[in-house]
């Protein structure tokens, strides 16, 4: 192998013939492009995002009525158990939910809730916030 | 707590003023200029983002350092496999020697990987054997040796292919 030949002044000079050659401008940094580029791909996010929670939510309630469908046909006895029982307790949100799932449409679901005529009693010569809106109701 | 975000007047004097030799040496080591070009922009953008620069001891190695692993991370160019393109040029030459360019192309790519980027380093980058050193992750002395190696190599590759080198002294 041959082994150069270092020699300071003619490097020195060589150096200084090299940088004669000025290396080639870059081109302008695209700041802009790629800002506008990070922002369509975070509006495209988005929107594939609100697509797929919307599908999701059709998927859920296409879902929703056929698997109480599925039970109903298992267990009429268990609707027939769960009506007896939602009538003699007050509506709750649970209770509603437990009707819902439990039974083969929304309809049927609603049909079931036990809507109870209201049990305190006024004192004698008093009356309801209800029946007076009532009568306000017969007057227009 | 997000991070501080980084001046972008500063970051757009650093692209300016150190851009042109972060491509170079980018093409020293993927003759791709596309590709080199893309990774040079690749850092700046991330530095936009991301980086606060008060971070960062010697930001000139750090742009070359991040400009270099932005290459090397890509597996295709550590193979070096593409022929350099004749057609696109690396310099401005001096007096329009367009010839000239061309020469000192050819006789840069002929050199060993690690020479070339040295060389780009310390004569265009500007940077002393101590950031080449920490740029390259090698010893400030191997930077040195192998830049002495680099400069006789390129002047003989340069010499034989062109006559003019006898009346240049070097």
């Amino acid at each position: 192998m041959l082994t150069p030949d270092f020699d300071s002044e003619r490097d020195d000079r060589f150096e200084a013939y090299l940088k004669q050659f000025r290396p080639l401008a870059i081109e302008p940094l695209q700041i802009e492009t790629s800002r506008r580029t990070a922002r369509r791909s975070f509006r495209l996010a988005a929107w594939a995002t609100a697509a797929a929670a919307v599908i999701l939510v059709a998927l859920v309630l296409a879902m929703h009525p056929r698997a109480g469908r599925t039970e109903s046909r298992v267990g009429q006895g268990d609707l027939a158990r769960g009506e007896r029982s939602a009538e003699s307790q007050p509506l709750t949100i649970g209770s509603a939910n437990a009707l819902l799932t439990r039974a083969p449409s929304v309809k049927a679901a609603l049909d079931l809730v036990p809507f109870h005529p209201p049990s305190t009693r006024l004192p004698k010569g008093k009356r309801s916030a209800l029946a007076v809106l009532s009568e306000e109701n017969d007057k227009l | 707590m997000q991070p501080p975000r980084t001046n972008s007047v500063e970051v757009e004097r650093l692209y300016r003023e150190h851009g042109a030799a972060l491509l170079l040496f980018g093409v020293a080591i993927s003759p791709d200029r596309g590709r080199a070009q893309d990774a040079v922009h690749q850092v700046f953008l991330r530095m936009l983002e991301h980086n606060d620069l008060r971070e960062i001891a010697d930001v000139k190695a750090y742009l070359f350092t991040s400009v270099r692993n932005a290459l090397l991370n890509d597996f295709r160019i550590r193979q070096r496999n593409t022929t350099l393109d004749d057609a696109s040029a690396w310099f401005d030459p001096p007096q329009r020697d367009y010839a000239a360019e061309l020469n000192m192309r050819r006789a840069l790519d002929s050199l060993p990987d690690d020479q070339r980027q040295v060389l780009v380093l310390h004569i265009w980058g500007e940077l002393t054997f101590l950031q080449t050193a920490e740029v390259l992750g090698i010893s400030s002395n191997t930077a040195a040796s192998r830049y002495r190696y680099a400069l006789a190599n390129l002047r003989e590759a340069m010499c034989v292919k062109e006559d003019s080198c006898a009346n240049s002294g070097f």
